[in-house]
């Protein structure tokens, strides 16, 4: 069943065989496939059980409902604006449903350099393929394309760009646009729809509103979780909950997971626990239209262009040559450019100016269309825990990221006025007005340092990189960690380096690889 | 210079807008608790009664009333001409305040560092009044001069830019004029602690509020 740990006579002792912590896509699969194994399973998750029953399409409401610091979380330095989810689901509840498999460069990679005894790509084709059967992932028929995306589909037509329809997650979809705060139709096949119920139906409990605060050991053995059960409206510790498990699996998120860890005192001679974040960082140009185009109805996110996005450049084989090795440190090889949007609120937030300036641009709302350029980043970040429930993460894009960023800056601008944009926008302080016939090479010279330029990530990832090496990785590709027996780790912080594109399929299959190999049903 | 020249040069990136003083977040708070604190010297804090009634959750009555008369500033298409259709100024901080309810702490000490450099940092340039005893006019001036230096000056007017617009377009009858139809239903906030009779489809998931669940020691 689901508690509200705010509601439990605290403080509270309860045992179980495993505790998993967090809810989300890994979470979620990891014990739904250890639940129906046998295993009692208890899940924490700090934020509230959604229900779309309850969902009302507002922005002021459901923010503070389903994102992490309403959606305001920022790297330490403030630069980078870092979204993730809070609710039963975790970002699963508000994301566009995207769908992508890691590309098999990137696979064969990990392979030579991390080892992955346990985790092959025939294992990863097995587990994509039971995902995207269990949430009926299909293409978006190019019938149901909104206006958005036919717009961004006809610019990269234009331009002779490699472009495609995108998978989503998604049944009985009525194509409302509300899609990031949070389904209210159930149409998103997301982990609370998928995978909550066969977690209580195979007789397990889930807890929300209860934070994990550590990791419980002794003697080198996992023995559960100290987590404190928080008050629904102020978010503050009620009063303490103690898990009694021998088995425990983190999956907390690329943020919480390592900052769990390291706020444990769990041994690791590697020293990379919180090491390496990536979070696929975006840059946006927002472009205006002469006809309404109200890109905020129907599905988003439908239609990609891969057309700067060559992973075999950007991941050579060990037996490379120099030519082919050269290319690795190419620019545009690492960009993914989609559309995006958002409701009036945040858009107002992201549009420079104040006064008639922004609302002259706020009243062309309807004829608003906005692209962004997401890199397949190679800059290492860091996770730190802040007091016993925060985060502090440092992110700065590397020389290399800086480049490919505003490269995919300046090709969001280019397909846009291929699409037809009148004007371009590029939020900056002070922002960028482009006309059609304008250079666009200034883009590519933009400061990224001064933090004038807003950069956002919705995927962090590769903060606990999995690797069979003890000496070079906190856990293996198991996601069992390395030095302390029992404690598993099921979510995108696994991944050795970013993969490019949108992690919720990877991360899912990752939580029931995980969650098979905690419960020993591994096929 | 005109408001509206100063956007067009803005617009079209001519003016530098580093001029100088970049601060550290540290010494933002900092900043931001000199303002406020060393003020009572003088006499700037208290008499925002009569001016500001609204009783927030998270907002203290002087912070709403800076981030109301932030938006005074900020929103219309001239300072203190407030547009005919939506919220008033107050009705913005009161916005605000129910959307921050919940925020982290961290955050929420440096969102009141922020009101408190804003409202009490005006001697930074060279101004005696408080920010909230200025014109709607001279508001712009100080916000703008914050935005113009850069730096951490210029992520407190982004702040409460941020605030100031979040506070007025999240009020439905500002979508009007955007051509944005709202949500597709009419249901209230969340509530805060959900039980099987908020849950549609999903009630015969839901534990009884205040159970014990299984394996309680």
């Amino acid at each position: 069943m689901i508690y509200d740990a705010s509601t439990f006579e605290l403080p509270i002792r309860v045992k179980a065989d495993l505790c998993v912590v967090g809810s989300g896509a890994g979470g979620a699969a990891a014990a739904a496939a250890a639940a129906e194994a046998g295993l009692s399973v208890i899940v924490l998750e700090s934020g509230p059980f959604v229900p779309p029953s309850i969902m009302n399409q507002r922005e002021e409401d459901m923010m503070p409902e389903l994102l992490v610091a309403n959606g305001s979380q920022r790297s330490a330095d403030g630069r980078t604006t870092i979204i993730q989810g809070r609710a039963l689901g975790g970002s699963t509840v508000h994301n566009t449903n995207l769908c992508k498999r890691i590309p098999d460069p990137i696979l064969a990679e990990w392979e030579a350099t991390r080892g992955m005894k346990h985790l092959s790509r025939q294992r990863w084709n097995e587990l994509y393929e039971r995902v995207e059967a269990e949430q009926d992932i299909r293409y978006i028929e190019p019938e149901r394309y909104n206006d958005h995306n036919q717009l961004f589909k006809a610019g990269c037509e234009e331009l002779g760009w490699e472009s495609s329809g995108l998978m989503h997650n998604r049944t009985g979809c009525v194509e409302s646009g509300f899609c990031s705060l949070g389904c209210a139709y159930d149409a998103k096949n997301n982990a609370a729809k998928v995978y909550v119920p066969r977690i209580v139906k195979a007789g397990s409990q889930l807890f929300t509103h209860c934070q994990a605060v550590r990791v419980l050991h002794r003697d080198g053995e996992a023995t559960g979780v100290e987590a404190v059960a928080l008050d629904p409206q102020t978010r503050q510790p009620k009063g303490k909950v103690t898990i009694e498990a021998s088995k425990v699996c983190l999956s907390a998120s690329a943020t919480g997971t390592p900052a769990i860890l390291l706020r444990s005192d769990i041994p690791d001679p590697s020293g990379r626990t919180g090491e390496g974040l990536t979070i696929h960082p975006a840059l946006i140009a927002a472009g205006i239209f002469d006809e309404p185009l109200r890109a905020w109805q129907g599905i988003p996110q439908s239609y990609q262009c891969t057309e700067f996005l060559d992973f075999d450049a950007a991941h050579p084989p060990p037996d490379a040559g120099e030519a082919e090795r050269a290319r690795k440190d190419e620019v545009g090889n690492r960009t993914w450019l989609v559309p995006v949007f958002a409701h009036p609120m945040s858009t107002a937030t992201l549009l420079p100016g104040w006064g008639a300036e922004h609302r002259r641009l706020m009243g062309r709302f309807d004829r608003l269309a906005a692209y962004t350029a997401m890199v397949h980043d190679v800059s290492e970040g860091r996770v730190r825990p802040s007091g016993d429930l925060g985060v502090d993460i440092e992110w700065s894009p590397s020389e290399a990221d800086r480049r490919e960023l505003l490269f995919g800056l300046a090709r969001s601008a280019e397909l846009m006025f291929a699409s037809g944009a009148s004007k371009v926008y590029v939020p900056a302080r002070p922002v960028i007005e482009l006309e059609p016939g304008d250079s666009l090479a200034p883009l590519e010279e933009l400061d990224l340092e001064s933090g004038d330029v807003d950069v956002t990530a919705v995927h962090p990832m590769s903060s606990v990189a999995m690797g069979d090496d003890p000496s070079a990785a906190v856990v293996d590709s198991r996601g069992k960690h390395h030095h302390l027996e029992g404690l598993w780790v099921a979510d995108g912080s696994l991944f050795p380096t970013s993969i490019g594109g949108p992690p919720q399929l990877s991360i899912y299959a990752l939580g029931i690889h995980v969650g098979e190999m905690i419960s020993g049903t591994d096929s | 210079m005109s408001d509206e020249e100063r956007q067009t040069k803005i617009s079209t990136g001519e003016e530098s807008k580093s001029k100088g003083l970049r601060l550290s977040r540290r010494k933002f708070l900092w900043l931001g608790g000199l303002g406020t604190l060393g003020l009572l010297t003088v006499g700037r804090l208290g008499f925002y009664g009569s001016a500001a009634p609204l009783e927030g959750q998270v907002l203290a009555r002087w912070e709403a009333h800076t981030l109301a008369a932030a938006a005074e500033a900020l929103i219309p298409d001239e300072p203190g001409k407030w547009p005919a259709t939506g919220p008033s100024p107050l009705e913005v901080a009161a916005n605000v305040d129910r959307f921050l309810v919940g925020m982290p702490r961290g955050m929420l000490r440096e969102i009141r560092a922020m009101f408190g450099f804003i409202e009490h940092g005006t001697f930074l340039g060279a101004r005696l009044s408080r920010f909230t005893r200025l014109s709607a006019e001279k508001r712009l001036d100080v916000l703008v001069g914050l935005y113009e230096r850069g730096g951490v000056p210029a992520e407190a007017f982004e702040g409460i830019r941020a605030l100031c617009l979040v506070g007025w377009y999240q009020d439905d009858r500002t979508w009007e004029a955007l051509g944005y139809g709202g949500p597709l239903m009419s249901r209230p906030a969340p509530p805060k602690a959900v039980t099987a009779e908020d849950a549609g489809g999903y009630a015969d998931l839901m534990a009884k509020p205040g159970s014990a669940p299984q394996g309680v020691l």
